[in-house]
C-alpha cells in the first residue's frame, strides 16, 4: 500500500511514549465508543424500520381508530363486553384529531397502508373521503336496511354519512341544539324561556326585561341557524346551497339581531369560541343563555364547572310559528374500511355497540351524547334528572324534539368549503367589512369550480 | 486553482522534465470510467429521488388526478389554466412575497450590522456571541415555532407583556389578526435567520483583503467612507450568496407558519404560504395533478426571482472564477 | 475602553438576550405548573418547580416521543453518513479528473441549488408509494442522500488537495480509490465535519418530507410527533414545550464541544459564488 506523503503535523499532540491517556486520546475513546453503540443501534433500529409496520393480523383482532377520548373509554368497554360474548379482540386507538384523518387519507391513497378496521370519522372531514370513483368505506346500508336499522336511526343524521345512494357510516350523536339558559336571571326577571315560541317573541321579550347590559346569547353559528330553517351548505344532491337567499338572509338576520343587543359577540367569540372572557360575562350574568348542542355540556363543564346545576335547557324559539325548534352540530360516524379484512366481525362489532338500546344507553351514561337511535329514547333509563341541568330531565326534551333535528347534508367538497373556502373568510363578515351576500357567492363560486373542473371524479 | 489530471496525462505515462524516469513497476492503465465511478453514487441517488421526480413533475401537472381511488385523466393545460385564475394561489403568492421582502430588508442589514460589530477587534466573548446568534438557525422550525406561539400570545404572551404592555401600547392579537399574522412570521423569520447571515457576511469581510483598507485610510478616507465605497462593493459575492438563500429559503417556508397558525394559514388565510397551499392541495385535498402544478409554479417564481436578483446585483457581468 | 467598544458591547449584549429569551423562557415554562404558563403578570421563573410534564411526555400517552427521538437521531445519522460517502465521492471527481461531462453534469448541478423540494414532491410521494416505502426509514434517508449543497462543498475542499501528492501516489502504484480514501478524505477532513454538522442539524430538525412519509407514531420524527401534539388541547402546552426543549439540548452540547472546529471550518470551506 503506497503510503502518503508526509502528514501535516499536528499540533499539541504528545510525545510517542507517554504514558497515560492524553485528553485527546479519552476523548477519543469516548467518541469512538459512542460511534460504535451509535452504529449498533442505529443497525437494529433501521433493521426493524425498513420495511412499513406491520398491522396486527391476528385471527380475530380489530382495530379501531377513533380521536375522542370520550369515545375511545366507551368503545374499550364495548370492546371488553364484545370479547367476552364473541371472544374477539377489539384493539382501540385514540389518535389526535388533527393528525387522524389526514393520515388516513393518505394510507388509504398509498393503497391501504396501516389502516384499520373501523374508524370514527367526524362529520367535518367525512367529505374528503369522498372524492373518487369509489368510497373507501363499506356501504352499510343494505345491512341497516335488511335489519330495520334505518327506521330507527333519525334519517337527518345519517344524511352525514351518506353519499349518493351509499350509506358508510352510523351516527353516534343526534347533537340536538337546544336553548341552554342560566335559570337565575331568566327567573328574576320572570320569564320562562320555554314560552317564547319564536325568535322574534324571543327578542322582544329579552329586550323589554332585561337590563340593558345584558344579551341574551352569543351569536349562534350561521350555519346552525340555517339549518334550522331548513338549509344547509349542500342540498340533498351534493349541489352548494351556501350563497342561497335563506343562507345570506340568515347571516343578515344574525347580524341584525346583533346589532339590536339581542345577540352579543364576547372577546373571542368568533375566532375562538367558548373562552374565559366568555365565562367572565355569563358569571356577570351580562350573558343569559346559549344555543347550544348538548355536546357542549361537557365542555362547559370543564371550562366553568361552577356554573354547574344552574342550566336549565328548552327548545329553540322557531323562525316561524309551529317551526323547527331544533338544529344540529357536530357529530361523528362509525365506518368499516373497505381495506379491512374482516368486515364480517366489525360489522358485528358496530352492530353490538351502536344499533343495540343497551349499548346505546350505556353510551349515553358514559359520555353524554344522546343518540340518534330512536328506540333508546323511551327508555326510562335516558330519563334521569341530570345535576348539570339543576335536576332536569334532559332526555324528554331531546327526544321531543328529536324528530325535529334537520338533515345535514355531505359533500365531497364540504370539508373544503367550511375549512378553505368560508372559515377563513367568515371574520370579514361579522366585522361588516364585507357583507354576506358578496361572501357567500364568492365562496360558492370557488367551490363550485373546484366540483366542475375535469377529472373522475366522484 | 490547480491544475487537474487529465485522464490522457497518465495514460500516455507524460514525464515531466527534471523528474527522474522511473521503471514502473507494474502496466498500470487506469481505465476511463474511474471519475464516473466516483461521481456516480451521487448522480444515482440525485438522478432517482430528485430528476426523475422532478420531470414527472411536469408530467403530472398535465393530468388531473383527485381522490382516493382515480386513475390519472389527461387534462393537458387545465391545472395551469386553473392555477391562473386561482384566488388563493395569489393569496399565498403574496403572504409569501411579503414574507420574503419584509425579512430579507430586514435581516441583510441586520445581519451586517452584527458581522461589523463581531469583528471589532479584540471582541471579547466573541465565541460566545457568535454561537448564541447562530443557535435559534440550529434549531427545528416547529419547535421555533412552538416557542414563539408563547410569545405571540394576545394574554400571556412575552412580547405584549414585556415589550408592548409597558410602554402603553395595547396587546396586539399576534396570531389571531389577520393584519399580524404576517408580520409575526417575519419577526420569527428574523430572530430565526439573522445570525445565520451574520456569520456569512463575517466570512466575506474576513475575505476582504485589509491593505485595500489600510491603503484607504492612508489616502484619508473616514469609516464611513471606507465602508461604502470599499467594503460593501467587495462584499457583493457575500450578498449575493446570502440574499439568493434567503429568497430560496423565503419561498419554501413552511414548518413554522404551520405551527403557528396551523395548516390553513389562519383567519383570512393570512399566514398561507407557497408550500401551504401545495401541500393542502396535494395531501389534503388529493388534487395530486394540481398539486405538481403548484410545485412548477413555484419552482419557476424561486429560480426567476433568484436570477433577476442576481442580474441586479451585477453578477453576471463579470465572468466568474 | 472607549465609549465606542462600551456600545459595541451594549448592543451586542441586547441583541444576544432578545435572541435567548424565548428559549430561555421555554426552558423555565417547562417546569412551571400548566397554570403558571398562562397567567398574569408573566413571569419567567417558576413558583415551585414540577417535572410533571417530562413525566407526562415519556410516558407514551400522547405521543411515544422517547421513540420519536431515537427515530429521529438513526434517520439524521444515516443521511450524514449517506451524504458524506456521496458528496466526498463526487467532489472527488469533480476536483481531480476531467471528463467530457464534467461542464455540463457542473452546470446541471449549480441549476439545481435553487430548485426548491416542492418541485418534486408530488412524484417522490408517489414513488414511495409504489416502492411501499412509505413509512420507513430508507423513504427519509434515500431521497436526502444525494446533497447538491455538500457536492459543491466538498469539491471545493478537494480542489485543494495537492496534485503531485496524487500524481505521485499513482506512479507508486496506488489505485485510485485508494489515493480517494487515503489521501483525499483525510485532507478534507475539516469540510466533511462541518458537512456532517450541517447536514446532521438539518436533518434532525427537517420536517416537511418526514411529516409526508413517516405515517405512524412509532415511525416519526419528533418535529411530526411534537406538530401532531398542537392538534391536542390546549392543556398538554407544558408537555409540548418539554419535548421542544429537550430536542434543542444536543444541538448545544454538539455546538459547545465543537465549537472551534465548526464555525472556524464553517468560514474557511465557504462561499465562492
Amino acid at each position: 500500500m503506497a503510503t502518503a506523503s508526509p502528514r501535516h503535523s499536528r499540533a499539541g499532540g504528545p510525545p510517542r511514549g507517554r504514558r497515560g491517556l492524553t485528553r485527546r486520546q479519552a476523548i477519543g475513546y469516548l467518541g469512538g465508543s459512542a460511534v460504535g453503540a451509535l452504529v449498533g443501534g442505529t443497525t437494529l433500529a433501521t433493521a426493524t424500520a425498513c420495511t412499513p409496520p406491520e398491522t396486527p393480523t391476528s385471527q380475530g383482532d380489530l382495530n379501531l381508530w377513533t380521536f375522542a377520548d370520550t369515545h375511545a373509554g366507551w368503545f374499550m368497554e364495548m370492546a371488553k363486553e364484545f370479547e367476552q360474548e364473541t371472544g374477539i379482540k377489539v384493539a382501540v386507538s385514540l389518535i389526535p384529531g388533527s393528525v387522524l384523518f389526514q393520515q388516513l387519507l393518505i394510507n388509504l391513497k398509498a393503497g391501504g397502508l396501516n389502516t384499520p378496521d373501523l374508524c370514527d370519522i367526524e362529520q367535518g372531514a367525512f367529505g374528503s373521503f369522498l372524492i373518487g370513483r369509489s368510497v373507501p368505506f363499506v356501504d352499510i346500508g343494505p345491512a341497516l336496511r335488511e335489519k330495520g336499522y334505518d327506521k330507527q336511526l333519525v334519517a337527518g343524521r345519517q344524511a352525514l354519512y351518506s353519499w349518493q345512494g351509499g350509506v358508510y357510516g352510523v351516527e353516534h350523536a343526534l347533537t340536538p341544539v337546544t336553548l341552554f339558559y342560566l335559570r337565575e336571571p331568566w327567573e328574576r326577571a320572570g320569564i320562562d324561556p320555554a314560552t317564547l315560541h319564536t325568535w322574534d317573541e324571543f327578542s322582544e321579550a329579552v329586550r323589554e326585561t332585561f337590563p340593558p347590559e345584558t344579551r341574551a346569547l352569543p351569536l349562534p353559528g350561521h350555519d346552525v341557524m340555517l339549518r334550522q330553517r331548513g338549509g344547509d351548505y349542500f342540498d340533498a344532491e351534493g349541489r352548494v346551497t351556501v350563497d342561497s337567499e335563506l343562507s345570506i338572509d340568515t347571516m343578515e338576520w344574525l347580524l341584525a339581531q346583533e346589532k339590536n343587543g339581542t345577540f352579543a359577540r364576547p372577546p373571542g367569540w368568533i375566532t375562538e369560541g367558548l373562552n374565559p372572557a366568555v365565562w367572565a360575562e355569563f358569571r356577570a350574568n351580562k350573558i343569559v343563555s346559549l344555543v347550544s348542542p348538548d355536546w357542549y355540556a361537557g365542555t362547559i363543564e370543564s371550562q366553568a364547572d361552577d356554573l354547574v346545576g344552574k342550566w336549565g335547557a328548552c327548545p329553540l324559539p322557531a323562525f316561524e310559528p309551529g317551526g323547527r325548534r331544533a338544529s344540529c352540530l357536530g357529530g361523528t360516524g362509525l365506518t368499516i374500511l373497505k381495506t379491512s379484512k374482516r368486515q364480517e366481525i366489525a360489522w358485528q362489532f358496530l352492530e353490538f355497540s351502536m344499533l343495540r338500546v343497551p349499548a346505546v344507553i350505556k353510551r349515553y351514561k358514559a359520555i353524554n351524547l344522546y343518540p340518534p337511535f330512536i328506540p333508546a329514547w323511551s327508555d326510562p333509563q335516558m330519563h334521569d334528572p341530570i345535576p348539570f341541568f339543576g335536576g332536569q330531565d334532559i332526555g324528554a326534551l331531546y327526544a321531543e324534539v328529536g324528530e325535529e333535528v334537520p338533515p345535514q347534508y355531505q359533500s365531497p367538497y364540504r370539508p373544503q368549503l367550511t375549512g378553505q373556502e368560508l372559515g377563513p373568510r367568515m371574520l370579514d363578515v361579522y366585522q361588516r367589512k364585507r357583507s354576506a351576500a358578496e361572501v357567500f357567492s364568492e365562496v360558492a363560486d370557488a367551490v363550485r369550480a373546484r366540483m366542475e373542473r375535469g377529472g373522475s371524479v366522484g | 486553482m490547480a491544475r487537474t489530471l487529465s485522464t490522457k496525462d497518465v495514460a500516455t505515462d507524460a514525464v515531466t522534465p527534471g523528474t527522474p524516469t522511473r521503471r514502473r513497476r507494474r502496466s498500470y492503465v487506469r481505465p476511463r470510467w474511474t471519475p464516473y465511478f466516483f461521481i456516480a453514487p451521487f448522480f444515482i441517488l440525485f438522478g432517482i429521488f430528485f430528476g426523475l421526480p422532478t420531470v414527472r413533475s411536469l408530467q403530472m401537472s398535465f393530468y388531473t388526478e383527485r381522490g382516493v381511488d382515480t386513475s390519472a385523466e389527461f387534462t393537458g393545460l387545465d391545472n395551469y389554466a386553473t392555477l391562473v385564475r386561482d384566488p388563493t394561489f395569489y393569496k399565498a403568492l403574496v403572504n409569501t412575497s411579503y414574507y420574503a421582502l419584509g425579512s430579507i430588508l430586514i435581516i441583510v442589514p441586520l445581519a451586517l450590522s452584527l458581522a461589523l460589530l463581531l469583528r471589532t477587534r479584540g471582541l471579547l466573548l466573541r465565541e460566545f456571541f457568535r454561537l448564541s446568534f447562530f443557535l435559534p438557525n440550529a434549531i427545528s422550525g416547529i419547535v421555533v415555532a412552538i416557542v414563539f406561539r408563547l410569545v405571540f400570545d394576545q394574554e400571556y404572551g412575552l412580547l405584549n407583556n414585556w415589550l408592548l404592555a409597558p410602554l402603553g401600547l395595547p396587546k396586539v392579537a399576534w396570531l389571531a389578526d389577520p393584519a399580524f399574522i404576517m408580520p409575526s412570521i417575519i419577526l420569527l423569520g428574523i430572530w430565526q435567520f439573522t445570525g445565520l447571515n451574520a456569520i456569512y457576511f463575517m466570512v466575506g469581510l474576513q475575505n476582504q483583503d485589509p491593505g485595500i483598507h489600510e491603503a484607504a485610510t492612508v489616502d484619508g478616507a473616514g469609516p464611513w467612507q471606507r465602508f461604502r465605497y470599499i467594503t460593501l462593493p467587495l462584499l457583493k459575492p457575500t450578498t449575493v450568496f446570502v440574499v439568493t438563500f434567503a429568497i430560496i429559503g423565503s419561498y419554501q417556508l413552511f414548518a413554522q407558519p404551520v405551527a403557528l397558525v396551523g395548516e390553513g394559514g389562519g383567519p383570512n388565510r393570512a399566514g398561507l404560504t407557497l408550500t401551504m397551499y401545495l401541500y393542502e392541495t396535494a395531501f389534503t385535498n388529493l388534487d395530486l395533478g394540481y398539486g405538481a402544478a403548484i410545485g412548477y409554479a413555484i419552482t419557476v417564481i424561486i429560480v426567476v426571482l433568484s436570477v433577476l436578483q442576481m442580474w441586479a446585483q451585477g453578477f453576471f457581468r463579470k465572468e466568474s472564477a | 475602553m472607549s465609549w465606542r467598544r462600551v456600545l459595541v458591547y451594549l448592543t451586542l449584549t441586547a441583541a444576544v438576550a432578545v435572541t435567548l429569551l424565548p428559549y430561555v423562557y421555554l426552558i423555565t415554562a417547562t417546569v412551571k405548573s400548566p397554570g403558571e404558563i398562562f397567567e398574569l403578570p408573566v413571569e419567567l421563573l417558576p413558583d415551585a418547580i414540577t417535572t410533571e410534564h417530562y413525566v407526562r411526555l415519556f410516558s407514551n400517552e400522547l405521543i411515544p416521543f422517547a421513540r420519536q427521538v431515537l427515530n429521529s437521531l438513526v434517520i439524521a445519522t444515516l443521511t450524514t453518513l449517506l451524504v458524506l460517502a456521496t458528496s466526498a465521492s463526487v467532489g472527488w471527481g469533480f476536483a481531480k479528473y476531467d471528463f467530457p461531462l464534467r461542464n455540463v453534469l457542473f452546470i446541471v448541478l449549480l441549476a439545481t441549488l435553487t430548485l426548491p423540494l416542492q418541485v418534486a414532491l408530488v412524484p417522490l410521494f408517489q414513488m414511495m408509494v409504489s416502492l411501499n416505502w412509505l413509512d420507513t426509514f430508507q423513504g427519509v434517508v434515500l431521497p436526502a442522500g444525494a446533497s447538491a449543497f455538500g457536492a459543491f462543498f466538498i469539491r471545493q475542499a478537494m480542489l485543494s488537495v495537492p496534485d503531485d501528492m496524487v500524481q505521485a501516489a499513482r506512479i507508486d502504484g496506488a489505485s485510485e480509490f485508494r489515493i480517494f480514501l487515503t489521501m483525499g478524505v483525510p485532507l478534507v477532513k475539516g469540510a466533511l465535519s462541518v458537512l456532517a454538522v450541517l447536514t446532521f442539524l438539518a436533518s434532525w430538525n427537517d420536517f416537511l418530507w418526514p411529516s409526508i412519509v413517516l405515517r405512524s407514531a412509532e415511525r416519526q420524527t419528533y418535529p411530526v410527533g411534537l406538530a401532531n401534539l398542537i392538534g391536542f388541547y390546549n392543556t398538554e402546552y407544558g408537555t409540548l414545550l418539554a419535548g421542544s426543549f429537550l430536542v434543542t439540548v444536543p444541538i448545544i452540547i454538539v455546538f459547545i464541544a465543537g465549537r472551534k472546529h465548526i464555525l472556524d471550518n464553517l468560514m474557511l470551506g465557504s462561499i465562492k459564488s
